[in-house]
């Protein structure tokens, strides 16, 4: 019994280390296309209609009171924490790439805009699955949607100005 | 010599291997870089020598001597391990450090502190089965295998949550540390479930093999990883940049508008 627990913890861990492994380099191999398509759509959690101008201007309609309901809660909040992901990866592609193109402190700020969603994401959700209850996590929640609002809105702005062919493909994408 | 056979050959291969990454480090620099992992493989291709003296001084492997020698190094390699886990976390966070709270570090001992503990005493429970006397060095051995792999879980676990990327190097430091550190536990959970039997010295050898097949495969790993160049940089196109800048600063006013609208 005890030989045949080995076994298994042993397969796990090197199971999780494959996996790991494989995704850490796939993610350093990623090409800027293939990241910016890892977006998720942002109409399956209803934030186009929780967001002032959906993808045009910053700022959400929604209160604390009423965030929850309205993004879909869990799920909605997961899709953000995706995308801040995403945004994250960004980062690290243009810090390994952009040579001296990219100020250092744009990369910082860049990597906090990300770190700050899915802290807030976490914290909401955290909250959430400690007090079964999306009030206790609301405050998080809209801190999480603001700053996602903001940032959905710039994309946006820099599809539209500097990639006519991406533009599309972003809309489609969002 | 009083090492024969297959013990010889990993042995020799593992003399090689060592000598091999700390030339492959210093040519490469990497001293600057990983200065704990360089101290490790400066430390791990000296106690080779170290060990290697002994015998030579008519002391066998089995001697009491060869032993104290043997653990009283393992102990220095074991705390440089930890160290170099220590070294990758640093690595992998830097990035997000500014961010972080600046007591993040001494949370991060503590944690290594309580597991620690935790690995200890669940070593010594495993070990509790196996009714041989002076197995002290099986139970240590058991326990910085499990705070090994646990602290690797904690640091992959941590920067999966965050979204941190690895940087090359690190990535295959952390890579070849984890894949030696599931080995080594296998050995040494085998080690500490062996019988007080005549076979009790195979079966123990037969496990030192498997783990320092382990540990081979990863020093060699090393090697050829840190030989090898970085990865060439990509293109880097203006609207690339466009797009950095167009969100540069999203988070500050975000900030400042939701400051403002809590002092209202």
């Amino acid at each position: 019994m005890f030989l045949l627990t080995q076994i298994i913890v042993a397969v796990l861990l090197l199971t999780f280390i494959v996996y790991w492994r494989r995704n850490q380099s796939r993610r350093q191999v990623a090409s800027w296309e293939s990241i910016i398509a890892r977006l998720r759509s942002n109409t399956e959690f209803g934030f186009d209609e929780v967001a002032e101008r959906y993808l045009y201007s910053e700022g959400i309609k929604a209160t604390p009171q009423d965030i929850w309901q309205r993004i879909d809660g869990a799920n909605g909040l997961w899709a953000m924490y995706t995308n801040a992901g995403v945004l994250m990866q960004l980062a690290d592609y243009a810090a390994e790439h952009g040579g001296g193109a990219v100020p250092e402190e744009l990369i910082e700020s860049l990597r906090s805009d990300a770190f700050q969603i899915r802290t807030a994401v976490m914290m909401a959700l955290l909250k959430y699955a400690f007090y079964r209850s999306g009030v206790a996590a609301s405050i998080n929640a809209h801190r999480a949607a603001a700053a996602y609002s903001a940032m959905l809105a710039h994309m946006t702005t820099l599809f539209q100005e500097h990639s006519a062919l991406f533009f599309p493909r972003f809309l489609e994408a969002m | 010599m009083h090492i024969l056979g297959l013990d010889n050959v990993l042995w020799a291969t593992g003399m090689v291997g060592e000598l091999l990454l700390l030339a492959i480090l210093f040519w490469r620099r990497q001293y600057r870089i990983f200065p704990v992992f360089f101290a490790l493989a400066f430390t791990l291709a000296g106690t080779d020598f170290f060990l290697l003296s002994v015998v030579a001084t008519h002391h066998p492997i089995t001697s009491l001597l060869y032993l104290r020698a043997y653990y009283a190094s393992a102990s220095v390699e074991y705390l440089l391990e930890i160290a170099v886990l220590v070294e990758i976390a640093a690595n992998v966070i830097r990035p997000a450090r500014r961010l972080l709270p600046g007591s993040v570090l001494f949370m991060f001992l503590g944690i290594i502190l309580v597991v620690g503990i935790a690995a200890f005493i669940m070593a010594a429970h495993f070990n509790a089965h196996s009714h041989i006397h002076q197995r002290v060095f099986v139970i240590a051995d058991t326990a910085i295998a499990i705070l090994r792999l646990a602290i690797f879980l904690f640091i992959a676990a941590f920067s999966q949550v965050l979204g941190l990327g690895w940087k090359n190097h690190v990535l295959q430091l952390a890579s070849g540390m984890a894949f030696y550190a599931v080995f080594f536990l296998i050995g040494a959970l085998m080690k500490s479930r062996l019988q007080a039997d005549p076979g009790y010295m195979r079966q123990y050898v037969y496990y030192s093999w498997l783990q320092l097949i382990g540990y081979l495969c990863a020093l060699y790993y090393w090697c050829w990883s840190f030989a090898r160049q970085e990865a060439p940089r990509k293109e880097f196109s203006p609207q690339m940049t466009h797009f950095l800048v167009s969100i540069y600063g999203t988070a500050r006013r975000q900030k400042a508008a939701l400051a403002r609208s809590h002092d209202k």
